[in-house]
């Protein structure tokens, strides 16, 4: 699997393919990111978690508890990580994240 | 007298900590020679160490973030090399009969070879990858490392039941972190030993005469950057810096092609003497990429740190560091100038993080360094 480099911080992706996110959701990810909030445009659904939004593995983790504190025990992003070789990690997405949420707060 | 083999990757941040314990097995009169790619280790060691190559092969470089830089290390880097080295080293360990090899995680090769040959060999952990395994909550990440290394011993024609981790050796893992860190209680047959560090000559070379006096000074040292996210970062870096006001005075190590415009009073080179500015106490601060070297050796010196991980080891120490109290980590690629001058001004201005900066660096210190380090070796000879 190939990956591009990194674009620059300040460049959304794809853009005209963004949808919307949960804005609870966006949020949570830009705190554990530790980034500006101009940087929440980047968060679209098909921003894979590792190579466009160059999340780390202890940021990744304080993610996955910061959304079973807001969202319950369901949204578990460390079960699903633990699920997953290396090709799914990779691929993980926002939208991924995005189904971890009850239907209530998916909206 | 003993006869030791240290079997290390062309990498510099393995084979400096290496050296120092090098040099105090060679003070005690015992036989010291290393392998790997002479054309790497040579100019690191100089010309008076004993240095059997292996063969020189370019493999790729070390790069890019997360899983890729995590794929690109084992797959581009572990197993070619080991690949590349098994045959040159066993030929090796038969001409230079070692008692002891002293093999580094990332050189798995060294390992077999010490297996097949019945030879004692302790595994050396120059940085926190393996320690703690970082990627537990990954387990299939895991089982693919551990797929990897068994592909290398079925390769080696060694007998599956006697499978043994390479990176860990049943005898010794020697680390150049400790619990202070970490925050775990090893095995005893781990010896976390804090860091290693030598003595180094004085550098004639650095503009000594730039440090201006009355200045807090931060060393900003990121390893090797590239590319347009490794500029874009240094471009923060020079504006948080700014913003922090004219009294702090950076002094950069690294390559200035990737530098902007700086200030009349920072200072830029190359390659900054870092054990001779911090312990001529320059320093106030250290800003790095949370490699285990730059941490250990700020820490020892009683410097606090800002770091930005970028790649492999460094957010797992980067995390270590800000949990002790000694530093705060900052988002290598998003971080802006004014959140990076605050986690600057916060190291610089306020003594908790100074204060914890002391206390671990005397814990690391008391794992004995290249002392223990040797102490430990011996005993295995």
């Amino acid at each position: 699997m190939s990956h591009p480099e990194p674009p620059s911080f300040e460049k959304p992706l794809n853009p005209e393919r963004a949808t919307p996110v949960a804005p609870e959701l966006v949020a949570l990810v830009v705190e554990v990111a530790g980034a500006p909030p101009g940087w929440a445009r980047r968060v679209t659904p098909d921003a894979r978690l590792d190579a466009d939004l160059l999340l780390d593995e202890t940021e990744l983790s304080a993610l996955a508890g910061r959304l079973r504190e807001r969202f319950g025990a369901s949204a578990d992003l460390a079960a699903l990580r633990a699920g997953l070789d290396l090709p799914g990690l990779e691929a993980l997405t926002v939208a991924d994240l995005h189904r971890l949420l009850p239907e209530e707060d998916a909206r | 007298m003993t006869r030791f083999l240290l079997v290390m990757p062309p990498l510099t941040g393995h084979v400096n900590p290496a050296a120092g314990i090098a040099a105090e097995l060679a003070a005690r009169g015992h036989e010291v020679a290393w392998t790997g790619t002479e054309s790497v280790l040579r100019p690191l060691l100089g010309p008076g160490e004993r240095v059997l190559g292996t063969g020189t092969r370019a493999f790729r470089a070390q790069g890019g973030h997360g899983l890729a830089a995590l794929r690109s290390l084992w797959e581009g880097f572990i197993v070619p090399y080991a690949r590349f080295t098994a045959k040159p080293l066993d030929a090796i360990v038969r001409e230079y009969r070692p008692d002891v090899l002293l093999v580094d995680q990332h050189t798995p090769a060294g390992a077999l070879v010490a297996h097949r040959h019945g030879l004692p060999w302790a595994s050396f952990a120059p940085g926190a990858m393996e320690l703690g395994r970082p990627y537990r909550a990954l387990p299939q990440v895991e089982e693919w490392m551990t797929g990897l290394l068994r592909g290398l011993w079925e390769r080696a024609r060694l007998p599956e039941r006697e499978y043994v981790d390479p990176r860990f050796s049943p005898a010794l893992v020697l680390a150049t972190s400790g619990p202070a860190l970490t925050g775990r209680t090893d095995p005893p047959h781990h010896a976390p030993v804090g860091p290693v560090i030598a003595a180094r000559p004085h550098d004639p070379e650095f503009p000594w005469e730039r440090l201006l006096p009355g200045r807090r000074r931060v060393l900003v040292t990121m390893g090797t950057l590239a590319g347009e996210l490794g500029a874009d970062f240094l471009a923060r870096t020079v504006r948080a810096l700014e913003l922090c006001g004219g009294d702090v005075q950076p002094v950069f190590a690294g390559p200035r092609a990737l530098l902007p415009e700086l200030p009349p009073h920072a200072v830029a080179v190359d390659r900054a003497p870092v054990l001779e500015l911090m312990a001529r106490g320059e320093l106030d601060a250290v800003l790095c990429h949370g490699g285990m070297n730059t941490v250990g050796e700020a820490l020892a010196h009683g410097l606090p740190l800002v770091t930005a991980p970028i790649r492999h080891d460094q957010p797992f120490v980067a995390a270590q560091v800000a949990a002790a109290g000694a530093g705060v980590r900052v988002p290598f690629a998003r971080v802006t100038p004014e959140r990076l001058a605050d986690a600057l001004r916060s190291v610089l201005e306020t003594t908790g993080r100074r204060d914890s900066a002391v206390r671990v660096g005397e814990e690391l210190l008391a794992g004995g360094g290249a002392a223990a380090a040797a102490d430990r070796l011996e005993a295995l000879g």
